[in-house]
């Protein structure tokens, strides 16, 4: 009987049955796309990584311990491919930087050069903008910032200069000062273009460095090196599995590394080693991985309990619709399992149905939407598609199957517990109950509901209580699990407790609507108001879908609005110079400084720049203890030592003061006992603006009484020392500024000898512009000014406002792709809620077309019915989503003291409200046409 | 207007001429009607009674424009019915008719005041004191911010008659209007269809299957296989 039935009962509600798989299909398939979404992703960054990283899998080098960076690349081929056979080709290559300048300039820049088998080694992508590649004898090419930096063309000729390293010694660092022999070679420039793997971050897919690409051979004979190399690059066969498992590719990588390294150190010696550079990265992105994967995971569980109600939904109201036949069978005498098991094959007939289906669609919303919409927006690589694999099958189809096991329960129970009174005397068994009549009462904002969702949120606090004991195990997959988990506990709860305003907006909506259709409005007014349970599903699903889009729209529009505040706030300053002793070239050094601190001198030469109005220096590598003159309390701080008034620098508009003003800036220059502390210090020492101050300085007996010229509460450039925070300042986190003479004498032991004035302090030097001058062309001019040898590195703070800023749009992107997919859940839910509101009433419409209801009146109500519920919900969802996301920012905030600015995402809430707007409009045009259609006298009689 | 008999005016309200009614019903058709001529004078109250099958409910909707003959002419007040659009229709029901059902079909959502308030919300009119005071004509002053299911049957009974005349209808159409009411209900509720009928002059047609119901009607009509086989005048308000 089960399967025929079933599919009698399918055919004979071609509708019902046509939602059903429609929604179970579309949940199926956004939950597929999502997880094809976070692959894509992967794929991305892999890709990225493998070409920033140089398309290699291992490099091998010599130290620079030993005498010589170069060597024999033959011998060592052999016995990397002894050590593994999966080995496909090997590339000798010269890396390293140098001086560069045009033919009878005087100004040089340092770039880097690489000298590589032109013709075989094609890890890196070449992109040729003028001229050729690859280089002819005494020819090279160069990327478009060593073109430009040496104001070069194709054909001229170009002055490489290169320093011969010196080994270093063991346990010591690099000689300085010893005069090294340089080579200089003259090249033509062959062409000019950009090359790939060398950058930097892994957001600038595509940038190159200064570079200069030239052969092999013309390195060698230019440094005298005949038949050697730098280092040997390794490539081995492709995995099929590091696409997909990152964490595996990583130490499978490890384990060849280390065989690799072995056998070469066992016959060459131990100054060889080997580096796994892509792997390094791979590995740092496959944690982030993790997390993204379970967030996606766990918004698609989300998306289908979405479905999950709907389909609870629809086979109650088939239940309802088979009520006497289903009856009429248990008067012939089928058991009750029969009837339950009728409902369950009918959904698993759906739910076989809907996931072969959604799984294909998943794959063709992936291949022709999201996919090409993220590679045109985020210039991703053409090759990056999401793969078919085990997971992005079998996760959406266990999402499937628990969501629907838990959805059919209900209804089944309902079919099996059908009473044979249907058929015999069908008033006795429709007899309304006391529930019955509580639920015509006009619906009235839940109390329940609005208890339950707090107690989910205290719950989700309690659950936060936990995450030390978790993070204690390391394990990423828990720990973003449980972490995401209740963040969807929290949006759930927060769903709740906002249903609770939908009662409000609904009335509200309803007014609005009487004013414009007085006639639709009537019914729509109390069908909205009054369908309890009926409308309560199809709000609390609206409402849980608009709230976690509105929240990551609400956080990133409130980080975009305070990007440049807060970047501002924490720089302190218009620009920022700090020590670059750090090279990208391997052994080779571009630069002559040995300490990571500026000096004096470098401050000085900042100050000489042009376009540099004013650049004052922060020492603050001396932590000490600070107390009252009784030593009665005492605190850690972290002493900041200030060359010149910082007034004339930082951004002023975000001081605030306890006590003083900024003034006490300038006090602290000019006076030599003048301290500034925070007010997290003030308090926990129970000092004020005028007490004296105890400051412990380096070595024995060492110490200085300082006078309080001011209280600060918040300092641009200082946002993590100088704070309100007690607990902060006594657990030894807040700072003290003082006059930088002070500083020095303090950190300075008076028993260790005289003290070095010229010693460089400089952590950071904060610099004001001079106004009107154009920022990017200043950078630049500044950089490769202070750049090089000098090694001083300059960041102006608009210039990364706006590298931020375009990162930030790829959040934005994503965000509106998730807000799109989970409202289509939404939806398809909100269709069919509304084609079982129909449903349950067709007599009624049947009565209304009876007494004179005209079509479009009919349409009119159900869709005004309709708009109320789905934009109240809506509404209250983008209320509790922003509401959410201003708390966790608000939060975040509050202990550092940094002002918010208030911000809102407009494009993500209107998408929510066309959305649901369209989704009433069109589901209950499609769900009433129909009935409305019929005559009325074939609906009545139908009953 | 001509005064006659039991307070009928000699004026008809409705006339059908030679009406047929066919259905297909599975792979055969089936002919409801085979030929109806029937007048109805305003004021009238007429039953119809007959078999299961016999055509009356049929019947019925055609005159209450629910349904259309597949033959024949109606006329009603004036409008001939066969010739109207669907939306036409529907205008014709809202402003000549007032239905009262086996069901009640009342809206569950709504209170009886509320309910009665339909067909004016429909026509645009909107009059809550009307709707009151035709509660309190059917003797449900007290019941008016009751919901459906807060009544019993009768009461939903009246509430569906003050429903039909809500928009002041010149023809009540009833299709077994207490074939779900206890007899001294039913007697209640055609009772007060009798009022109606005397007090405000609104024609009446009915169908029932109990002949003690038949004994309100000016006139009863029997019907078998589609065709009208009897015609009785009644002395009206006997039951």
């Amino acid at each position: 009987m089960g399967l025929k039935y079933v599919l009698n009962s399918m055919k004979r509600r071609k509708l019902r049955t046509l939602v059903v798989a429609l929604a179970l299909v579309i949940g199926v398939g956004l939950v597929g796309a999502l997880l094809n979404l976070v692959d894509t992703q992967r794929q991305f960054s892999v890709q990225t990584i493998g070409a920033q990283t140089g398309g290699y899998d291992l490099s091998i080098r010599r130290t620079d311990l030993a005498t010589s960076p170069f060597f024999d690349p033959l011998p060592v081929e052999q016995l990397a491919r002894k050590a593994y056979d999966r080995i496909t080709d090997l590339y000798p290559r010269i890396q390293g930087s140098a001086e560069a300048r045009k033919a009878n300039a005087i100004q040089s820049d340092s770039l880097q050069i690489i000298a590589l088998d032109t013709l075989r080694d094609n890890l890196s992508p070449v992109t040729i903008l003028s001229g050729i590649y690859p280089p002819q004898p005494g020819q090279v090419f160069l990327t478009t910032p060593a073109a430009d930096a040496l104001g070069v063309q194709v054909g001229d000729e170009v002055i490489l200069s290169y320093v011969q390293p010196t080994p270093r010694e063991p346990g010591k660092a690099a000689s300085q000062g010893i005069s090294t022999a340089r080579t200089e070679g003259r090249f033509i420039v062959s062409g000019i273009g950009t090359f790939g793997g060398m950058a930097q971050g892994l957001l600038n897919f595509g940038a190159s460095t200064s570079s200069a690409l030239m052969r092999l051979e013309d390195a060698q004979v230019w440094l005298g090196i005949p038949g050697r190399a730098e280092r040997l690059l390794v490539v081995w066969q492709a995995d099929t599995a590091a696409g997909s498992d990152a964490q595996l590719a990583v130490s499978r990588a490890r384990d060849i590394g280390l065989r690799v390294r072995d056998t070469i150190q066992n016959d060459l010696g131990s100054d060889f080693i080997v580096e796994l550079q892509k792997y390094q990265q791979l590995d740092r992105t496959a944690q982030a991985f993790v997390f993204q994967q379970s967030f996606i995971t766990l918004y698609g569980l989300l998306s289908m309990s979405i479905v999950g109600l709907m389909v609870n939904a629809l086979m109650n109201t088939a239940v309802t619709e088979q009520k006497y036949d289903l009856a009429i069978l248990r008067v012939l005498g089928a058991p009750r399992w029969r009837l339950f098991e009728a409902v369950i094959i009918e959904v698993i007939v759906l739910g076989v149905v809907g996931l072969i289906f959604g799984l294909m669609l998943g794959r063709l919303i992936n291949d022709f939407i999201v996919t090409p919409v993220l590679l045109s927006q985020l210039n991703l690589p053409a090759s990056v598609r999401a793969a078919w694999s085990l997971e992005s099958v079998l996760t959406p189809t266990l999402i499937t199957i628990l969501v629907l096991a838990a959805a059919t329960i209900s209804p089944a129970r309902r079919a099996a517990g059908t009473k044979v009174m249907v058929v015999l005397n069908p008033a006795a068994a429709d007899q309304p109950t006391l529930e019955d009549l509580a639920k015509l009462r006009e619906r009235r904002a839940n109390y329940g509901l609005l208890v339950a969702g707090l107690i989910l949120l205290a719950f989700c606090s309690v659950i936060l209580f936990l995450f030390p004991v978790l993070f204690s195990f390391g394990d990423a997959g828990a720990i973003a699990t449980t972490f995401f988990t209740t963040f969807l506990l929290m949006v759930v709860g927060m769903s709740l407790v906002f249903y609770f305003i939908t009662a409000p907006l609904e009335r509200l909506l309803v007014a609005i609507y009487n004013a414009v259709s007085p006639k639709a409005g009537y019914f729509a007014g109390r069908y909205a108001l009054r369908g309890k349970g009926r409308n309560a599903l199809i709000s609390l699903m609206v409402v849980a879908s608009a709230v976690l889009p509105t929240l990551l729209a609400t956080q990133l529009a409130l980080t975009d609005a305070n990007l440049e505040t807060d970047l501002r706030f924490s720089r302190g300053a218009e620009a920022y110079a700090r020590a670059a002793i750090s090279t990208p070239g391997g052994i080779f050094r571009t630069t002559r400084r040995t300490s990571d601190r500026l000096s004096e001198e470098n401050l000085a030469e900042l100050r000489r720049q042009p376009g540099i109005v004013q650049a004052v220096g922060i020492a603050d590598d001396f932590r000490t203890e600070a107390s009252d003159r009784l030593q009665l309390r005492s605190a850690g701080v972290q002493v900041i030592g200030v060359r010149s008034d910082l007034n004339e620098v930082l951004f002023r508009e975000f001081m605030q003061w306890a006590q003083g003003d900024a003034s006490a800036l300038r006090r602290i220059d000019e006076d030599p006992s003048a301290v500034i502390i925070s007010l997290g210090l003030s308090e926990a020492l129970d000092l004020r603006m005028g007490d004296t101050l105890r400051i412990k300085g380096a070595g024995l007996d060492h110490e200085r009484l300082l006078t309080i010229v001011a209280v600060g509460q918040r300092l641009p450039g200082f946002s993590s020392q100088i704070t309100r925070n007690v607990n902060d300042a006594r657990s030894g986190s807040t700072g003290i500024l003082m006059n930088l003479d002070t500083y020095r004498e303090l950190r300075h032991d008076p028993a260790s000898g005289p003290l070095d004035r010229d010693a460089p302090l400089f952590s950071r030097v904060l610099m004001r512009i001079e106004p009107g001058l154009d920022r990017v062309t200043l950078g630049r001019t500044l950089r490769e000014s202070l750049g090089g040898e000098k090694g001083i590195s300059v960041e102006l703070t608009d210039e990364l406002i706006e590298s931020i800023r375009s990162q930030l749009m790829q959040g934005r992107i994503f965000t509106v792709v998730l807000t799109s997919l989970s409202m289509v859940t939404a939806v398809f839910g909100v269709l069919a809620v509304m084609y079982t509101a129909v449903m349950g009433r067709r007599v009624e419409i049947g009565m209304l077309k009876a007494i004179g209801a005209s079509g479009g009146s009919l349409r009119g109500i159900f869709i005004g019915e309709a708009i109320v519920i789905t934009l109240a919900a809506g509404l209250a969802g983008i209320i509790a989503g922003t509401i959410l996301g201003y708390a966790f920012e608000v939060s975040q905030r509050f202990a550092q003291e940094s002002p918010l600015l208030p911000a809102f995402d407009f494009s993500t809430a209107l998408v929510i409200v066309v959305m649901v707007s369209l989704a009433a409009i069109f589901s209950a045009a499609l769900a009433t046409q129909p009935v409305i259609r019929q005559k009325a006298i074939k609906i009545l009689r139908e009953r | 207007m001509d005064d006659t008999v039991n307070g009928a005016s000699d004026e008809f309200i409705v006339q059908l001429e030679d009406v047929h009614k066919s259905f297909i019903m599975g792979k055969e058709a089936v002919l409801a009607l085979r030929g109806v001529t029937l007048n109805v004078r305003r004021g009238e109250i007429l039953c119809m009674m007959g078999p299961s099958g016999s055509g009356k409910t049929t019947l019925l909707n055609i005159i209450g424009g629910l349904d259309t003959p597949s033959r024949g002419h109606v006329i009603v007040d004036g409008e001939n019915v066969v010739s109207l659009s669907e939306e036409k229709l529907a205008r014709l029901r809202l402003r000549k008719m007032g239905f009262v059902f086996q069901n009640f079909n009342l809206l569950s959502n709504f209170t009886a005041l509320e309910n009665v308030q339909v067909p004016m919300v429909l026509l645009g009119q909107r009059d809550p004191k009307r709707a009151r005071e035709l509660l309190k004509l059917v003797g449900l002053g007290d019941r008016m911010h009751h919901y459906p299911s807060e009544l019993s049957g009768g009461q939903q009974q009246r509430v569906a008659i003050a429903r039909s005349l809500a928009n002041d209808p010149p023809i009540i159409i009833g299709d077994e209007m207490t074939g779900d009411l206890d007899t001294a209900t039913s007697y209640e509720v055609m009772e007060l269809i009798a009022r109606l009928n005397r007090e405000r002059g609104t024609t009446i047609v009915y169908v029932t299957h109990d002949p003690r119901m038949s004994t309100f009607a000016h006139r009863v009509i029997h019907m078998r296989d589609g065709r009208l086989a009897e015609e009785q005048v009644v002395d009206a308000g006997t039951g």
